[in-house]
């Protein structure tokens, strides 16, 4: 299916030149394949889910060379769960081109940009949507429609980003665990008229300076996170998603302090509240993590570092997340040896209510092409009111994956 | 105050040599050594290489690691360097950036392809493991002439080469958060090129030794060793570096080494 339109491109590029026939690149397939065993501790909350989930997913790789500045990237994902039709899914991750001449890049198709620096929360990172199935922090994000140029000059790097149309988030079927407790209707409401073939623009600077590493982003169009709006269908209440207009600048920054790494991430949103009645309201909001990750090297004569982790985490738009005023604690243990393995442990402590999120990932590799990785999460004192971490009560979790690279 | 050519020439000449039988300490001995060493190896521009590690444990049990790397000479300060690891598969298409300086702690960046994130770390752990082999990164970091103070010790038959006559030096690393108290170097006087190292630990004992042979020339002055090993006397494990594809003067240049094209390496 893509060798056809690869040889294509190959042609058309080379055909205006010379026709050199060892300019031909071959096509290389790399990536990953593994299980995931997906268990739940306590009742399931609907009679639609289960207490054990088992998957099996591939993420192949391929990279198409075209001529010395010009390249084809593509991930692919597909998981199939024997036990969820929501947890059997795929995407695009990337399928790019990629134009590179010495001081710019062009990139178009589809693709991944990350931007940030804090570890509890990924706030200033904006241009793709989070993969609501897949991720159990957040990590996982959907594939974009992106039109990137990318000028890389002395006073730092800047990108410009067009957006033309809008992944919405995947909140699965009632039998998908964990979910929101009330199930969602089929059709979001948007803003928009556009709705989701809005184009959005984005514009990013970053630099080095020193010990400081700074970016500073502006974001117009789509908000990522939906508004998740109680309406009653049929006389039964669910939940709408709402996608808003919104603009953003965000600040994300690193500086080196010797062993103390201090991270922080900034946004103030220019965006919109939607009433029950459906009509919206224009709502300015701030939301920032502050933080530093400290690294003893070296622990007690071994190659072991631990990393202690802290993030003060303040949001003022209490629809869209959990964390107003949160204490984020980290330990990132790295072990340093031959099987790369690590563990980081993780709290997240709401200094309002005093509900906590718990997280636990380990990695190490098993064999030559082999990785295995546990995740347990669990929450605990959790508020009545604190209806994110409500949603998530019934849920405490432990996910093992082995993944074969090839 | 004139004096003939010939006569200042003879002057000079004698100087130098009473300053060499009877004035010049161990220190400043050592410290020409070095100079000498670093004077040959200037003027490579930049180099590109293939390298593959073996670890051995204790067992004999091995794996392995591929790399790349690209080099850029930096002219009065620390060389930038590249490393992209293409083996073990699961963290292939990472990428590591540093500019090394001379004095103050170098800039690293990490790039990790999985994420597309470029993240800058810290690079006062210079006494860790490079992917979990008997190579703290300070070992294959840039090696400048400041980052040591000296002191010969004697010239001796050079180890795995008795034909070739060593120096022998100490050097002390001058950065407070080296994993080393010091380092013994062998060094043919033929060719300046380091022939073993001595690693001793921060508690004075010795920790390490590396091997280095299979020597090539390029460009008729750079001499590289393509077998690289590190024996740690402590854990009895070693590791293998085996270097191929050795490439001169490739044209790479400062923007090759933006931490913006990190994400553009294969």
């Amino acid at each position: 299916m893509i060798k056809p339109i690869l040889n294509t491109i190959i042609c058309a590029s080379i055909l205006p030149g010379l026709v050199i026939s060892n300019n031909v690149f071959a096509l290389e397939l790399t990536g990953k394949t593994g299980i995931e065993a997906l268990g739940f501790f306590q009742d399931a909350k609907f009679p639609e889910q289960h207490s054990f989930y088992g998957s099996v997913a591939i993420e192949p790789e391929l990279y198409q060379q075209i001529d010395d500045n010009s390249e084809i990237r593509a991930k692919l994902f597909y998981r199939y769960d024997a036990n969820s039709t929501s947890r059997t899914h795929g995407d695009i991750r990337e399928l790019m081109y990629y134009r590179y001449a010495d001081d710019w890049e062009i990139h178009a198709g589809i693709g991944k940009v990350f931007w940030g620096t804090t570890e509890s929360r990924h706030l200033v990172d904006t241009i793709n949507q989070i993969d609501n199935i897949e991720s159990l922090d957040d990590e996982q994000r959907l594939g974009q429609a992106i039109l990137q140029a990318k000028f890389i000059r002395d006073w730092g790097t800047v990108d410009l980003f067009v957006l033309p149309g809008f992944r919405e988030v995947d909140f699965g079927q009632s039998e998908l665990r964990p979910n929101l407790g009330l199930s969602t209707t089929s059709d979001a409401l948007y803003q928009s008229s556009d709705k989701d073939r809005h184009i959005d623009f984005a514009a990013r600077w970053n630099h080095t300076l020193d010990d400081l590493d700074l970016g500073i982003s502006y974001f117009n169009g789509t908000q990522r996170t939906p508004l998740l709006n109680p309406v009653l269908v049929n006389g039964q209440p669910k939940l709408q998603a709402t996608y808003v207009q919104s603009q953003q600048l965000g600040v994300d920054a690193q500086y080196i302090a010797d062993d103390l790494l201090v991270k922080f991430e900034g946004l103030h949103r220019a965006s919109h509240k939607v009433a029950n009645t459906g009509a919206f309201s224009e709502y300015d909001s701030n939301a920032f993590v502050l933080g530093g990750e400290y690294t003893l090297i070296g622990i007690a004569e071994t190659a072991y570092d631990l990393g202690l982790i802290g993030e003060y985490l303040y949001d003022e738009w209490e629809e869209t997340t959990p964390f107003q005023k949160d204490w984020f604690t980290g330990l990132r243990w790295v072990l340093n040896d031959e099987q790369s393995t690590e563990v980081l442990f993780g709290n997240i402590y709401d200094l309002d209510d005093g509900s906590q999120i718990w997280q636990l990932e380990a990695s190490r590799r098993i064999a030559e092409n082999w990785k295995a990785e546990v995740t347990g999460r669990w929450v605990t004192n959790v508020d009545t009111n604190n209806r994110f971490l409500n949603a998530y009560k019934q849920d405490d979790l432990v996910s093992i994956k082995l993944d074969y690279y090839f | 105050m004139k004096k003939p050519l010939i006569l200042a020439l003879g002057v000079t000449a004698f100087s130098l040599l009473s300053f060499n039988a009877y004035a010049e300490t161990p220190e400043e001995k050592g410290l020409a050594i070095a100079k000498e060493a670093d004077a040959r190896d200037n003027g490579w521009g930049d180099t590109t290489a293939n390298m593959k590690m073996v670890l051995v444990n204790k067992q004999g049990e091995t794996s392995e690691r591929e790399i790349r790397t690209k080099t850029l000479e930096i002219m009065g300060d620390g060389d930038k360097g590249l490393t992209i690891f293409d083996k073990p598969r699961d963290i292939r298409g990472t990428a590591f950036l540093t500019f090394s300086h001379v004095t103050g702690a170098d800039d690293q960046w990490l790039y990790l392809p999985a994420l597309k994130r470029v993240k800058r770390i810290s690079s006062r752990n210079k006494s860790g493991p490079f992917m979990g082999s008997e190579f703290a990164y300070e070992d294959m970091s840039s090696q400048e002439v400041d980052k040591y103070t000296y002191k010969y010790l004697k010239d001796e038959a050079c180890p795995g080469d008795a034909s070739l006559t060593c120096f022998v030096s100490e050097r002390y690393p001058v950065d407070e958060f080296s994993g080393y108290t010091k380092q013994v170097g062998w060094v043919d006087q033929t060719h300046y090129r380091p022939m073993k190292i001595d690693f001793y630990d921060r508690k004075g004992s010795l920790l390490k030794t590396l091997t280095l042979s299979d020597y090539n020339q390029y460009l008729d002055k750079y001499w590289r060793a393509h077998t690289m090993e590190m024996v740690n006397h402590l854990t009895g494990k070693k590791s293998i570096l085996t270097w191929s594809n050795y490439q001169f003067k490739t044209g790479l240049t400062d923007s090759d080494f933006n931490k913006s094209q990190l994400k553009r390496l294969r």
